[in-house]
């Protein structure tokens, strides 16, 4: 019964990151920061991350996204969140009080 | 609770504890034909408490956490044992440090506070998520043992925007 391994993809047509599988352990926390970094230039371009697919997300991860976004907003950039509403991660994120936009999934 | 799995182990005190404790949890669930959501709050929930008594528990005497649960199709109970809280964690001693929190969030007979993290903090929304996801959640403590129990149903309402 194996853990889905975190991985993450990249649109680079619609500046979206998709994130599938989990955020199990910190090498995962560290590969979301070095995707969402890679994807936005170096925090200088706004993204768009979404998490319907994501598997798991502590609050490791959380702490991570809103890290991630106050850096990128210092650069005049910004991170949007969306989460399918019923997911995993939508239920976190509203817990935690991350601005989130809901997507169809 | 009647034709359900019930379970108790110890792990290490280490994040490859928290990993094999969320292995376990995660069969043994399967095995109870728990619903996906309850077993999503459920192993998120326990990594948050492992994590939780890592960053301000001792290990119990042997080096270890003890885990407890007993799952049925609609419902889940998690203990997790450590051995208190460590005498320098600021959380559990805050007269010791800076308070920063906001108006606790109160829990059934617990007298552990959730406190809202500062905005940015990397860390501090892990009894956050606990709170959200579970129905209710008490913590105990006997002979130096603090004894974290959990409640997750199908009922929990998720929070709405």
């Amino acid at each position: 019964m194996e853990e889905p391994p975190f991985a993450s993809h990249l649109d680079a047509e619609t500046r979206t990151v998709t994130v599938t599988g989990g955020v199990w352990a910190f090498r995962d926390v560290e590969e979301l920061d070095r995707a969402i970094t890679t994807a936005s230039e170096g925090l200088t371009r706004s993204i768009t991350l979404d998490l319907s697919r994501a598997d798991f997300l502590p609050s490791l991860g959380i702490g991570t996204l809103l890290s991630l976004r106050r850096r990128m907003r210092l650069h005049g950039a910004d991170l949007t969140v969306v989460a399918a509403p019923g997911t995993v991660a939508h239920r976190v994120l509203m817990i935690t009080g991350v601005e989130v936009v809901e997507t169809d999934g | 609770m009647a034709e359900g799995v019930a379970f108790e182990t110890e792990v290490p005190f280490t994040t490859r504890g928290a990993d094999l404790a969320r292995r376990l949890l995660r069969h043994h669930l399967a095995t109870a034909g728990t619903a996906q959501v309850v077993t999503e709050n459920a192993l998120l929930v326990l990594h948050e408490l492992v994590a939780n008594s890592l960053d301000h528990g001792f290990p119990c005497p042997n080096e270890t956490l003890h885990l407890a649960w007993e799952a049925t199709p609609d419902a889940v109970v998690l203990r997790v044992t450590d051995h208190g809280p460590h005498p320098r964690c600021p959380r559990c001693h805050p007269q010791r440090a800076p308070r920063a929190g906001l108006a606790p969030v109160t829990t059934d007979g617990a007298t552990l506070q959730v406190q809202q993290p500062e905005l940015d903090a990397p860390r501090g929304r892990g009894l956050l998520i606990v709170d959200g996801l579970s129905d209710r959640w008490e913590v105990t403590t006997d002979a130096g043992a603090t004894t974290v129990v959990v409640h997750l149903t199908t009922a929990t309402d998720p929070p709405t925007g």
